[in-house]
């Protein structure tokens, strides 16, 4: 940076002095500027050369010789002239250079100042590139702009800096948002890995779930209906699933059609769930918890009696529906069978006992027909709802 | 200025997916309406232990859809799914009329959690194609829905295996967050 700061410096002083009169030229002696009068400012200088021959004509036609450098008298004298002359010049662009250099400290002093205030407005604290000693985006881009434009005098050093800095501040600002689009993104990652542990976590525990629980407020009821159901499943028609005779390995592979009162493998559990809750209700034994009059209603039954009833007339060698094992996926075939044969055993009750039949036959129509009517009849009462969302 | 660009940001990227949760009782028909909704297509399904996710993308937008099993003692696990949750649909059995108590418990408990004050509700009065059903009216009333407050929802009849009402459904969701947005 600093090695910058002096290049540049180096490179307005050069300018500066390209840029101004040429020494030796007719205009050279009318220069108002402290010109040396006399030989003695320079003598120092002059010390240390050789003394040069005296001059015959020290004030003649010094500009042709000057020029052309033939005659040596004048040329010791054009010599010593110039030096003078070129003394004189550093002098004054000395003094530019202080200056200006002047002027931009006073620039970048303003730069900064306008930063900070900036930041205290804005509030942006922290999210501003600028760390430690270091020069922000913003100010090396107006510093850099001034002294580009240096040349030009203070006009120039002035747009030069705005220029520089609003570059700056553009490019500080994208950096910025490139932060944020970072940490945004890092941060999403993060959740997203945190919540796919938490559900791999969650998975293994409802995976490893095969407890049985039971709703009770008292406690010794809760346990005893719990060992009963214990007792129930392993009786050795219940361990098997009551649609397609897949074994039920585990608690939590068997599902209950509590309505029905039998138990079934998932498969069979999702063409149940498919009927319709007034055709069968499906609960987990293990993933659910158990409502202890359904519980005592459900211990009632199981496949066994469920078979007789369901199964009564059903013609002999008449292929039921069948799985091989409990991780087969059923194909679409098997699936569309097993489905049929399940809404004809327990929706329409094809091979059902007559008495049982004729009964829940009933029951299903009244279902039906009373909700009909009480649903009419809340319609016709209502259209205060007509507009059924929030905005209503 | 930090603000205004997470803002920023958030509106051209981070919620370009809109993450949404189907929740309810077990055999609403939760699955069977993530999977009409992404395929198009009626599936048998078993009952949900865990989760399914799917991304559905509709009207330009994506939704990243999350289904979460329904069973007792895998409802406490929703609280996991809360977060940045833009949207839940809340699936209801309209044929279930005795569990209407029960989902109407869920469903307030879940409406309370603080990671989902700011998530629009849909319920699906699922399951219309039932003769039993009960209407959309009957469902809102029984579930309370016009005690909520500071809250954007909608109710839907719907048949998630005929497929009627879903997209209505949506339709109205890409209006609620257009709306959160502004």
């Amino acid at each position: 940076m600093r090695a910058m700061l002096v290049f540049f410096l180096w490179a307005v002083l050069t300018f500066v002095v390209a840029a101004s009169p040429a020494p030796g030229s007719s205009s050279a002696p009318s220069q108002p500027r402290k010109r040396p009068t006399s030989d003695t400012p320079a003598g120092s200088r002059r010390a240390v050369r050789p003394s040069p021959p005296p001059a015959a004509e020290e004030e003649g036609d010094d500009e042709e010789e000057e020029i052309y450098g033939t005659n040596n008298g004048t040329a010791a004298a054009a010599t010593a002239q110039d030096e003078e002359r070129l003394s004189s010049y550093v002098e004054t662009a000395k003094e530019t250079l202080a200056e200006k250099r002047a002027e931009q400290r006073a620039l970048a002093e303003a730069y900064a100042q306008r930063l900070r205030a900036a930041e205290e407005v804005g509030g942006s604290g922290g999210d501003v590139v600028d760390e430690g000693g270091e020069l922000s985006l913003f100010e090396r881009g107006a510093l850099f702009g001034s002294l580009l434009m240096a040349p030009a005098g203070v006009p120039g050093i002035i747009v030069g800096g705005a220029f520089g800095g609003a570059a700056g501040y553009v490019a500080e600002r994208i950096d910025q948002v490139r932060k944020y689009v970072s940490d945004a993104y890092g941060e999403r990652v993060a959740t997203e890995q945190t919540n796919a542990a938490e559900m791999a976590k969650a998975s293994e525990a409802l995976a490893a779930l095969d407890q049985i629980r039971v709703m009770s407020k008292d406690p010794t009821e809760a346990a005893e209906l719990a060992a009963a159901l214990e007792a129930f499943l392993d009786r050795p028609c219940n361990r098997r699933c009551a649609d397609c005779a897949v074994e039920l390995e585990t608690r939590n592979s068997a599902w209950a059609v509590v309505n029905q009162g039998v138990l079934v493998c998932k498969h069979c559990a999702a063409c149940h769930r498919s009927l319709g809750v007034s055709v069968s209700r499906v609960r987990s034994v293990v993933f659910d918890r158990w409502d202890p009059t359904v519980l005592r209603a459900f211990l009632e039954l199981g496949n066994e009696i469920a078979r007789a009833r369901d199964l009564a007339r059903l013609p002999k060698g008449y292929a039921e529906p069948r799985i091989e094992s409990p991780s087969t996926v059923p194909t679409a075939e098997e699936e569309a069978r097993l489905k049929a044969f399940i809404e004809l055993k327990y929706a329409r009750l094809r091979w059902a006992e007559p008495e049982y039949r004729s009964g829940r036959l009933k029951e299903l129509g009244a279902i039906r027909k009373g909700v009909k009517r009480l649903a009419d009849e809340k319609v016709s009462r209502g259209g205060r709802m007509a507009s059924l969302s929030s905005e209503g | 200025m930090g603000a205004v660009f997470s803002k920023l940001f958030a509106a051209l990227i981070g919620n370009r997916e809109v993450r949404v949760l189907i929740l309810g009782l077990d055999n609403a028909g939760k699955t069977t309406i993530l999977y009409k909704l992404q395929m198009g297509e009626v599936v048998t399904t078993v009952p949900t232990i865990g989760f399914n996710v799917e991304t559905v993308q509709y009207k330009n937008l994506r939704f990243q859809v999350w289904d979460l099993g329904g069973q007792t003692s895998i409802r406490p696990y929703w609280r996991c799914y809360y977060q940045n949750t833009n949207a839940v649909i809340y699936v209801v059995d309209s044929a279930d009329h005795d569990r209407m108590g029960i989902s109407k418990q869920e469903l307030m408990a879940m409406l309370e959690e603080e990671e989902l004050k700011d998530a629009a509700l849909i319920v699906f009065a699922n399951k219309q194609d039932l003769p039993n059903a009960l209407s959309c009216e009957q469902i809102a009333d029984r579930l309370g829905l016009a005690s909520l407050k500071s809250r954007q929802w909608a109710i839907f009849k719907t048949s998630a295996v005929k497929g009627d009402g879903l997209f209505e459904g949506l339709d109205w969701l890409c209006a609620a967050l257009r709306e959160a947005k502004n």
